[in-house]
């Protein structure tokens, strides 16, 4: 692991990378990245949209720049992580999420995203209220395999545990498929707790995979 | 109220497919099966598009159950008259 890794919070200046990190990490090892399909726009139209986004600055979402950690090297964000306690901030993560779409997303491409409803509903899980939620974990491929994912998630259990002294649990979402992500959270101490498979035959025209997974871990374990 | 929770209820049946539900101050997604962030999105559409109004993104965030819907409702349609 190179030595002049510094993890810092994200800034202002970030932003760019953050939409970057939102997007890739949505896209995982697919075609596309959900975001872009379900609301029927471009990645390019998306990416301005996050900036927006981002530029909120509101607690309690992957859509919060102030959730963000990011790894840097030699003045160049290479990897980044995004952690909040679930339901801690004004509202639970959905609905914060759900006005920035409805606030910066255009009406007819919200229309387009409940017109697929009938996909969406079954590969929705449930967050965990209390629990620290991990998100947008991204890596440049230039840098992967050096672990500054992990170390990111460290960090983070390590930060919010600060603020928040009650916490035990760590959550996280991630795609069916995405093999090479579970092992390496296995490793850390996660286990699955629950999936879901949407059998519609549309749905990879909207997401990467055919289902969602939720795995958790104890806190505890990932600050040993 | 009356009416506007009237109206609100006859949303949240049409939006969430519970032609059955009836909607009270402390009912919240979590009471309701199929409200999630998109089914969210089209019920406070439907609700502004009913009644003419618009949320400004904080004050959607901050509305914790149907109780503070229905208040923001009533406030932002008399700021109206």
């Amino acid at each position: 692991m190179s030595e002049n890794v510094l993890i810092r919070q994200a800034e202002k200046k970030d932003f760019y990378f953050l939409a970057d990190c939102i997007l890739s990490a949505d896209q995982s090892n697919g075609a596309h990245s959900s975001y872009t399909q379900i609301f029927d726009v471009s990645k390019e139209a998306f990416h301005a949209i996050l900036l927006q986004m981002l530029d909120e600055e509101l607690e309690g979402t992957e859509l919060s720049p102030v959730h963000f950690l990011i790894a840097e090297i030699n003045n160049i964000p290479v990897a980044a992580v995004s952690s909040w306690v679930e339901g801690a901030y004004d509202a639970p993560s959905w609905m914060i999420r759900s006005g920035l779409f409805r606030e910066y997303i255009p009406q007819k491409n919200i229309d387009a995203a409940s017109s697929i409803k009938v996909i969406t509903d079954e590969m929705v899980l449930q967050r965990t209220e209390g629990t620290l939620q991990i998100e947008a974990v991204y890596t440049h491929p230039d840098y992967r395999g050096k672990g500054y994912a992990s170390m990111l998630i460290y960090d983070q259990a390590k930060r919010k545990i600060a603020e928040f002294p009650e916490l035990k649990i760590v959550e996280l979402m991630l795609y069916l498929g995405n093999d090479a992500a579970a092992r390496a959270y296995e490793k850390l101490g996660f286990v699955e707790k629950q999936s879901k498979i949407c059998n519609h035959p549309d749905v990879l025209k909207y997401y990467p995979s055919l289902g969602m997974r939720l795995m958790q871990c104890d806190i505890q374990k990932l600050l040993i | 109220m009356e009416e506007i929770k009237s109206k609100v209820q006859t949303i949240f049946q049409k939006v969430f497919e519970a032609p059955a539900l009836e909607i009270h101050e402390a009912l919240t997604a979590k009471d309701v099966e199929k409200w999630d962030s998109i089914t969210h999105l089209a019920m406070i559409a439907k609700v502004e598009e009913t009644f003419g109004i618009r949320f400004k993104l904080k004050e959607l965030i901050k509305m914790n159950n149907v109780g503070d819907l229905l208040t923001m409702v009533k406030l932002k349609t008399e700021e109206q008259k």
